[in-house]
Order: structure tokens, then C-alpha cells, then sequence
């Protein structure tokens, strides 16, 4: 059952609609209708809009501060990496590392709880217990602020206030109600003719996950790991009330630093950009269920 | 035994999430509702349960009707604003364009970056700087000969929140835009093709057949671009920082937590958003539970 490894990326549903879409697009509607051409140039029209910001602050770090302060922003400049050797100057290191800590820590803890609980919910027999232990699950998104002060004073107490395990610890139950929901939704997914193969044969449930479901929705963990990192590398309320000097994180420093530097546009975008790329990076290769996981599968 | 057999595995397997979400999500907003109903007005200090009377008295302080009024004019603009440049790029990218796939990512990267991050972009472009030093938007506007459109951003004591609503509305456009494409094209397209045979234009098959349809779609998003907007705290930050022209009620609840430290009132704020915010969540979850259950999952 190793080679079940081979299954395609897209799970048979997603695939169909992929499909009908291609099929439905290229016939084209209407293939030499004028107003499609109006529609294209609006469409790219917004995307340069919408680039522009990125494109600025990417471009900007890269220029000395006179260059960055003239308007309209030149284009056409010798790009220069000493606002970069400025931020990594002001020990931007240890809250990169901070952040990655705090980003996998969680990520890797929140999958390992998010896969059993779901697999456990999407075959649940019992639709109301069912239904009942997803709402649960469901209400993180209740707002931090609502649980920001008891966490406060409890790590207080604990002694763990500005620790990096801690922060992780409080990630973790942030995203685990969304990795559950998502790998249930890819679960939900499953031809269920393998799923009684296997039980056919004899399979016990751990058996089962292991050798079966896993290699089957390895791609949608891969998906549901991105996104839980992308969470936790931006989240900023939790990291600025529960950490100080030690355990402070990306957004933290970022923060101070704008704070700091007002209106040194160069090296702010350079922080910045470096603060951005692991999630663009990440974003660009989970971009497709990015969607699925901020709607909690509720439109795919 | 033979019932235990086939539900117990499945709590097992269930119960170390359900115990993490109960302490850390549960057992905190117990333990905030208790804080806000107590006098704790100071970190360390005994307290006695007053019921209700913080609840009542913020309504007097001075900072609490404004951080409201500012968090009801940023949702209005920011849902108004997301809602529809998503629908209008959704209905774009239904036409069929030549790119389709790379605007797809172009719309969507904001999404990925955080409010934190996007920050320096947006304090360039909105800078309310006068004009000699006018950066961003306000030096596009005076290149231009706009003179008119020279503003002061979010430093606008009567309607800067709306401004402050633009990057917000940028972030999440293309995340409602994918939203909105996946219902435009889950719309059967013989449905409009029988439309259109039956001699209807272009933009009265999306009016009177794509649009009815969307409603479910509308919906979600309204009630997740909504609740989003009612947490805000990380864009205000990082663009207007602690200033009170730009007060939240996130940031207002931070500073009181934080910097007043006074125990009491932070909890009271925290559980104001909380019922605000499930006033959102709560029936979108029972709504998409049901839907899931009826779509036979």
C-alpha cells in the first residue's frame, strides 16, 4: 500500500469541476465578442493596482534613502543591499528565529492533533455528537481578545510570559480547529470504496490512517501545514501581549522598528519584505486552499 | 460494550484537541466574563463579584462611544468596499481572460501578508504629510493637477476610519474574489444558456439568473469579512499606532490591559467584542454545519 502514494494532488471532485471549467472556458462563451477584451483590461488594470504595493515595498528596500523618498518612485535605481545589512544589524536574528520556532513548533504540533481528531469526526456514526464536538471545535474563532488577559495572567503565574514554548503552546490551539476542519474536508473527500477495501481486509483503524488515509491526503496536510504556518508567522496580538525581550517575534520587532524609524521608507520596506517573503513563499504554493482554509470549507 | 467499541476509539482520537480548545479557548472566556464582572481594578487586589456595572458604567468613559463609532465606520466600508471589488474581479475573471491563472495570484498575495508587514506600504501611500513633503497617494494627486483629492487619510477626525478601511479592502479583495468566481461558475451554464437563447443580454443573464444564486455566497462573506472587521488591532497598529484618532476597541482593550492596568474594564471591552463577534460566528457555523449535514457529508 506505499505506492499509494502515487494518488493524484487533486482528490476526484475538485478534479471534475477543474475539468468542467477548462471545458467551459475554452469554447469561450462568446470567443470574438469585444466586450471580453474591456473585461481583460480592467482585469489587469486592478492587477497592476493591486501589485503595486507589493512591488513598491520590494523595490524600495533596495534603495538608499534619498531614492526611496523621491515621487513619483523611480524604477531605475543601483540597487544596494545596505538596508538589509541595517535591519540585520539591529539583531533582527533572533526574531526571525523566534518566529520560526514559534511557526513550525506549532504547525507540526496542531497537525499531528488536527489528523486523528478528523479523521475521527468525518467517520463519526452519530451525526448530532458529531455535529456537536465540530461546533466546539469551531468557536476559535471567537476573538483573542476575548482570552488575551486570563492567558496573560495565567502564563504570569506559570512564569512562562516571553517564552517561545508557550507562544507555540497558544498557537497550537489557534490552529487546530482550522487544520481539523480542513483535513476534514479533504477526508470528506476520499473515495469511500477504499476506505471499505481496506476494512474489508482487515484493517484496524490505526492500520488504517497510517497506511491508507495519510498517503491519500498527504498533499491537503502539506496544503493545511502552509497555512497553519502563514498564521502563525503573522500573528501579531498574542506575540506583543505575551512576549517581551526574549521571545518577541517578527511582527513585534517590525513594529518597534516602525515606531522607530518613521519615515525611513527604505529600510522599513526591507525589514518588511524580509518579514513578508517565507509567506508569500508559502502563500504562492498554498494559494488555492489559502481560500478553503479561511472559509473553513464552507465554499470550496 | 459493543456501542463503547464504536464510539470510543473516536474520542480518543478526538479528545486532546477538544481538551486543548476547552482550557484555552473555554476556560479563558469563562475566566474574562468573571474578570468583567468583577471590580478588579487593579492586577493585584481582591475582588467582588458587582454583576453588570462595568458593562453599564463604559459607557461613560470617553474613549469607549468613539472606539465604537470608529469600529462601525471601518466595517461599513471595509464589507462594503471588500464585497464589492471582489465581486466585480470575480466577474471579470468569469469572462474568461487570457491570464486568468497569474491574476488569480496577483489578487490573492495580499492575503498571505500581514497587516504588519503591508503597513510600511500603506503609511507611504496615505501619508497625510503636507504637500511639500506628500508621499504616496497625496503626491500622485498634486502630479496629476488633483489638487482636490489631497487629503488627510486616516488622521480625519470625522471619517478617517474609511480610509483606514483601503488596505484592509485590498488584503482581502482577492480572497472574496475567488469566493465569488467559485460561485459564478458553480451557476450551471445551461441555465444561462437557455437564458440567453431566450433573448437575454449579457448583463441581464448575471442580474436575473447568476446573481439570485449567489446569495449563499454573499452571505459568508458578509459574515466573515464582518467579523474580521470587528477584531481589527493589527492594521490600526501598524498604521496609525496607539493614536486616538484611529481608536478600536481591540486597541482601546489592549491599552487598558496593558498600560492601565486595570483588569476589570480590559475583560468588560474583551466580552463586548465577543458577543459581537459571535453575533457573527455563531449562526454562520450552525448555518454552514446544516448545509454540510443536507449536502449528505
Amino acid at each position: 500500500m506505499t505506492t499509494a502514494v502515487a494518488v493524484p494532488t487533486e482528490t476526484s471532485r475538485t478534479a471534475g469541476t477543474r475539468a468542467r471549467r477548462r471545458q467551459r472556458r475554452r469554447p469561450s462563451r462568446h470567443p470574438d465578442r469585444p466586450r471580453m477584451s474591456v473585461a481583460g483590461i480592467l482585469a489587469w488594470g486592478a492587477g497592476l493596482l493591486f501589485f503595486f504595493p507589493v512591488l513598491w515595498m520590494f523595490t524600495t528596500g533596495f534603495k538608499q534613502e534619498a531614492e526611496a523618498s523621491t515621487d513619483p518612485p523611480t524604477f531605475l535605481f543601483l540597487p544596494t543591499l545596505d538596508q538589509y545589512r541595517a535591519v540585520l544589524g539591529r539583531d533582527f536574528v533572533p526574531y526571525l528565529l523566534n518566529s520560526l520556532t514559534a511557526s513550525v513548533l506549532s504547525t507540526v504540533l496542531a497537525i499531528v492533533l488536527a489528523v486523528p481528531a478528523a479523521y475521527a469526526l468525518s467517520l463519526a456514526k452519530i451525526p448530532r455528537w458529531r455535529d456537536s464536538l465540530f461546533f466546539f471545535i469551531s468557536t476559535k474563532l471567537l476573538p483573542p481578545v476575548a482570552m488575551i488577559l486570563p492567558l496573560y495572567v495565567l502564563a504570569t503565574n506559570l512564569g512562562v510570559l516571553d517564552n517561545v514554548t508557550a507562544l507555540a503552546m497558544i498557537y497550537t490551539a489557534m490552529n487546530a480547529p482550522l487544520a481539523v476542519w480542513m483535513i476534514r474536508s479533504f477526508l470528506a473527500e476520499l473515495p469511500k470504496a477504499v476506505l471499505e477495501a481496506a476494512r474489508v481486509d482487515g484493517a484496524t483503524w490505526s492500520v488504517e490512517i497510517r497506511s491508507v488515509i495519510l498517503p491519500m491526503i498527504a498533499p491537503g496536510i502539506a496544503a493545511t501545514a502552509l497555512i497553519c504556518f502563514i498564521f502563525a508567522w503573522n500573528e501579531f496580538f498574542f506575540a506583543v501581549s505575551l512576549t517581551a525581550t526574549q521571545a518577541a517575534t517578527v511582527p513585534v520587532f517590525l513594529v518597534g522598528f516602525i515606531t522607530g524609524e518613521g519615515l525611513f521608507w527604505a529600510r522599513l520596506s526591507a525589514a518588511s519584505t524580509m518579514a513578508a517573503l517565507p509567506v508569500i513563499l508559502a502563500g504562492w504554493s498554498a494559494q488555492r486552499w489559502l481560500v478553503r482554509g479561511l472559509s473553513l470549507g464552507a465554499v470550496k | 460494550m459493543k456501542r463503547a467499541r464504536t464510539w470510543l476509539p473516536g474520542l480518543l482520537l478526538v479528545s486532546p484537541s477538544i481538551l486543548l480548545i476547552g482550557v484555552f479557548v473555554y476556560g479563558m472566556i469563562g475566566w474574562n466574563l468573571r474578570l468583567a464582572l468583577s471590580d478588579q481594578h487593579r492586577p493585584i487586589q481582591d475582588a467582588d463579584f458587582v454583576g453588570l456595572v462595568n458593562f453599564i458604567e463604559l459607557w461613560d468613559e470617553a474613549r469607549w462611544p468613539g472606539a465604537v463609532r470608529n469600529a462601525v465606520i471601518f466595517t461599513v466600508v471595509f464589507v462594503g468596499g471588500a464585497l464589492f471589488m471582489g465581486w466585480l474581479l470575480g466577474l471579470l475573471l468569469d469572462k474568461g481572460i487570457k491570464g486568468e491563472a497569474t491574476l488569480r495570484t496577483i489578487y490573492l498575495a495580499p492575503m498571505a501578508v500581514s497587516f504588519i508587514a503591508t503597513g510600511v506600504v500603506w503609511r507611504w501611500l496615505m501619508n497625510p504629510a503636507p504637500a511639500d513633503r506628500a508621499t504616496g497617494l497625496n503626491a500622485l494627486f498634486v502630479e496629476l493637477n488633483l489638487d482636490f483629492l489631497v487629503n488627510n487619510w486616516w488622521t480625519n477626525p470625522e471619517f478617517g476610519m474609511a480610509a483606514m478601511a483601503l488596505p484592509a479592502i485590498w488584503q482581502l479583495s482577492g480572497y472574496i474574489m475567488a469566493l465569488f468566481l467559485a460561485g459564478f461558475r458553480g451557476v450551471s451554464e445551461d441555465l444561462r444558456e437557455a437564458a440567453r437563447v431566450d433573448g437575454c443580454s449579457e448583463w441581464r443573464v448575471y442580474l436575473y439568473i447568476v446573481m439570485p444564486q449567489l446569495r449563499p455566497v454573499t452571505l459568508s462573506v458578509v459574515i466573515i469579512l464582518g467579523h474580521m472587521s470587528l477584531k481589527v488591532f493589527d492594521l490600526i497598529i501598524a498604521i496609525a499606532g496607539q493614536q486616538i484618532i484611529a481608536d478600536v476597541p481591540a486597541v482601546y482593550m489592549w491599552q487598558m490591559v496593558f498600560e492601565v492596568r486595570d483588569p476589570a474594564v480590559g475583560a468588560t471591552i474583551a466580552s463586548y467584542m465577543l458577543i459581537a463577534v459571535a453575533a457573527f460566528v455563531v449562526p454562520y457555523l450552525i448555518w454552514s454545519i446544516r448545509k454540510e449535514r443536507s449536502e449528505g457529508r
